[in-house]
């Protein structure tokens, strides 16, 4: 169920972090050219942006009370080792909420430098929200801060110490840049969809090369980032790093096995790159590479569906990145985006995809973790409730987020319909009617 | 600054950037990386989607598609 | 000793906060809910939607502060609460969900089908959410929850004394709602409208007045430890700052001075939280859970107390200038009523 909320709560995180900072460049590119048409965008956008942000606020709202609905031996035994972390990430979601309604009620109400300025604590706080939340995420596969006496009680506790783990600078990193890929390529993928449809106006156009710019940008560093992740897993949870690979036995010199598809203990159809894992993993091709019989086969996760979510997310990734140069070259050297149309169609792809990266990267981080939610310290099975009728509460949860995200896409749809409204700056009205 | 400087200055963050972020493997080296990541990130914006590029985006230049 | 008392005042203050302002939000759809007829409801359910606009999502923030600082403050209290009150919990979580989501949504419903079915599930959630929570502050105050493990998932709230504390805070929240709208409706010039959540405001303040009264008595029945504590020492005190502030809150809005009846009735919640948190001083769990042994240990205690300072300090201008803009009128949108077929939204 958590998993379940999870995953319709990360997709909005994404544009809760990013979004805002499109949406700011946008209304900077107004108040620096006086080009009504950036204005035009960025209050459309902010519009979207409050949606998603109303709705990421009850997903997050829902997701707190999951935590203690279902995991209610965790938090009793850890909640004051990682709380203090969920309580700051409050204060930064507040602090969001509260300039997001400023910035989306403000417009032509307060002065056009001062309306800009109130949209800069929103990526902030998105920022260091994010930097929380993945905090403690980073504490679950890296726990530290608190000691356990005999009897297995939490004592000596330091919120600081559990905060600041080895898990957590990278994770964050990875993870801010995933919102500027998901949210700059989806927006974009919308504006290119219409652009293939051949609504081919200057509106679309900046719409569209604005986030594009962003994700593009931010694709080929992610690259990089995810091996410096890779590395610290390897150094951290040697059992989820074999995972990954699907690596069974302790090797050293191990290969890279690219690709392919992982069913029961085989691997079908990837191509080996001698020692590349040993390479990747530690910089050093003969290094030692810890394999899944390490550890005991009751504390290994289900490789089959770490390994694939990885190659997915890994394969995914690259691909972005491939797309992104394309676009960056090109934008550099002729100051357009490219033309053919099969880039469009790319654009048009790559937010979906980089959707399912980021679902895959979260099943790599979370299902590699099994069997536990505190890493070598509580197994998930101790820590989840024993409380009937989960069943029952799955199934309407189900259903109300089908229902929600199925509402969510009929609406934002049509408000994408709408007439582009730049006679609307002139007469502030008559912005009624979505007739497309 | 013009774009081109702009470019520039992206691209030298990103190289360097990058170079410390895969070839050292201490927390000072990460978290000057990261920054000159997140320095290239905003420069690489402000370079491409300048005001300029997006100005001169014509509706008509290609549609041999359709 | 010390510490855990300030982290509890840390958490009725939150929890406080969260009444005021979100019981107003809660109170607003439940006039959207009795506001009538898609054409005789339509003004008044443009106002709601008016004065809701730019605050209900920092208002209902407090929620989230609550529940971080209670688990990381309190988790032996924690554990507990969610494993017997799960059922009213999860019911008021998915009115969270309808409600968020139908009032974000039906500004941009264009149908009148589409709008009637946003409508109501934004009212009837509205009405639904704090009856399931006051429900759970119910269950928790009459002592039925206990230390250890779980205790019965029906019937540890659906006795009279939860039930009625769930009914009180809809009630309590329809009344700050209507003594807010009535205010709001003044500052964007409806004055019928302004007229109409007048009544609504003494209407209800006359039947969760009453509710109040009764409930000393439920309380004495059902609840022996929470009465004792309300009607000796700091208990009685606050009991007495809530009553004379309703009554003034009354009287403010009977001579329409809107205003100044806003605090009035902010603080007779405010007495009512505290007078809570003060009558099963120092229990947590009454009859079951301290204070000290609920709380975290002493370093998580402190870094709470630290970082919700530094919080203040950063959110309280931020809060400030929200509501200064809000209350100046500066982030009123134009008044629309709100008809099923009606879909003008300007934010």
């Amino acid at each position: 169920m958590q998993a379940l909320s999870l995953a319709v709560h990360i997709p909005l995180v994404c544009f809760g972090v990013a979004f805002p900072a499109m949406v700011l460049y946008m209304e900077g590119l107004y108040v620096r050219t006086g080009d009504p048409l950036y204005k035009v965008i960025a209050k459309r956008w902010s519009k979207v942006m409050l949606i998603l942000f109303a709705v990421g606020a009850v997903t997050g709202t829902i997701l707190s009370f999951e935590l203690g609905l279902l995991w209610p031996e965790f938090m009793e035994r850890f909640g004051e080792v990682f709380g203090m972390a969920f309580a700051l990430e409050g204060v930064a979601f507040f602090l969001e909420a509260i300039f997001i309604a400023i910035y989306v009620y403000g417009w032509d109400r307060i002065s056009p430098r001062a309306h800009l300025l109130t949209g800069i604590p929103v990526v902030i706080a998105g920022f260091t929200g994010s930097l929380m939340v993945i905090g403690v995420n980073g504490w679950m596969n890296d726990p530290g801060g608190f000691e356990l006496d005999s009897d297995g009680n939490v004592t000596g506790v330091n919120p600081f110490a559990a905060f600041v783990n080895s898990n957590v600078w990278h994770e964050w990193v990875h993870m801010y840049l995933a919102g500027f890929l998901v949210a700059g390529f989806i927006v974009a993928g919308v504006y290119a969809f219409s652009w293939l449809r051949g609504h081919r106006d200057r509106f679309r156009q900046v719409a569209m090369v604005v986030p594009l710019t962003f994700a593009c940008l931010a694709a080929p560093i992610q690259v990089v980032v995810g091996d410096w992740a890779g590395r610290t897993v390897a150094e951290e949870q040697p059992t989820k790093l074999a995972a990954f690979e699907g690596l069974e036995q302790t090797t050293r010199g191990a290969d890279l096995r690219l690709g392919g598809i992982m069913i029961g203990d085989e691997i079908y159809g990837s191509v080996s790159i001698p020692d590349g894992l040993s390479l990747l993993a530690h910089h050093d091709p003969n290094a030692e590479v810890e394999g899944l019989n390490a550890v005991p086969a009751d504390e290994r996760p289900p490789v089959p569906v770490v390994r694939n979510a990885f190659q997915v997310m890994i394969g995914i990734g690259t691909g972005l990145a491939l797309l992104a140069v394309v676009y960056l070259v090109t934008a550099v050297r002729r100051g357009r985006p490219p033309r053919s149309k099969w880039f469009y169609i790319a654009v048009v792809a790559a937010g979906p995809a980089a959707l399912v990266a980021l679902i895959a990267g979260w099943i790599v981080t979370e299902v590699g973790r099994q069997p536990w939610i505190v890493y070598r310290v509580m197994r998930v099975s101790e820590a989840v409730t024993g409380a009937e009728g989960i069943p029952v509460g799955y199934a309407t949860l189900a259903l109300v987020y089908a229902a929600l995200a199925v509402i969510v896409l009929y609406l934002l749809r049509r408000l994408a319909h709408r007439p582009i409204e730049l006679e609307a700056e002139s007469a502030a009205r008559g912005t009624d009617d979505g007739s497309g | 600054m013009t774009p081109r400087t702009l470019t520039l200055a992206a691209l030298a963050a990103l190289v360097v950037g990058v170079g410390l972020m895969v070839l050292f493997d201490t927390a000072a080296t990460l978290v000057v990386s990261v920054v000159l990541l997140f320095a290239y990130l905003v420069l690489g914006v402000f370079a491409i989607a300048a005001p300029g590029h997006l100005g001169e985006l014509g509706d008509r230049d290609d549609s041999p598609g359709d | 000793m010390a510490l855990a008392e300030l982290n509890a005042a840390v958490l009725l203050l939150g929890l406080t906060a969260y009444a005021v302002l979100g019981g107003a939000d809660f109170g607003a759809g439940f006039w959207d809910l009795t506001a009538g007829g898609a054409r005789r409801g339509a003004r008044l359910r443009g106002m709601v939607k008016n004065a809701m606009g730019p605050v209900w999502e920092a208002n209902h923030v407090w929620l989230i502060f609550v529940l971080v600082v209670f688990w990381t403050a309190f988790p032996r209290a924690f554990g507990p609460v969610m494993q017997t009150l799960y059922v009213p919990l999860y019911l008021a979580g998915v009115g969270i969900i309808f409600r968020g989501a139908a009032f974000a949504l039906r500004g941009e419903a264009a149908t009148i089908v589409e709008a009637r079915l946003l409508g109501g599930a934004f009212a009837l959630a509205s009405v639904a959410v704090p009856f399931f929570l006051g429900a759970v502050v119910g269950a928790v105050a009459s002592g039925q929850v206990p230390a250890e493990g779980a205790g019965d998932a029906w019937e540890s709230w659906t006795g009279p004394f939860p039930l009625y504390i769930g009914v009180l805070t809809v009630g309590a929240g329809a009344y700050i709602a209507a003594v807010f709208l009535a205010g709001d409706s003044v500052r964007v010039g409806q004055e019928d409208l302004a007229r109409a959540f007048r009544w609504r405001a003494l209407a209800a303040a006359l039947v969760t007045g009453v509710l109040a009264i009764a409930g000393l008595f439920v309380a004495r029945s059902q609840a022996r430890g929470l009465y004792d504590g309300l009607t000796s020492g700091g208990g009685v005190v606050a009991v007495v700052v809530s009553a004379l502030a309703g009554v003034v809150a009354l009287a403010l809005v009977w001579r329409e001075h809107y205003e100044p009846a806003r605090y009035a009735s902010a603080v007779a919640v405010a007495a009512t939280v505290a007078g809570w948190g003060l009558a099963q001083r120092p229990d947590f769990l009454p009859g079951a859970l301290s204070l000290d042994e609920a709380a975290a240990g002493r370093p998580t205690q402190i870094a709470i107390l630290v970082s919700m300072g530094i919080a203040l300090l950063i959110l309280a201008p931020s809060l400030w200038l929200l509501f200064r803009l809000t209350l100046a009128g500066r982030l009123d949108t134009d008044f629309h009523p709100i008809a099923a077929a009606d879909r003008r939204d300007e934010p």
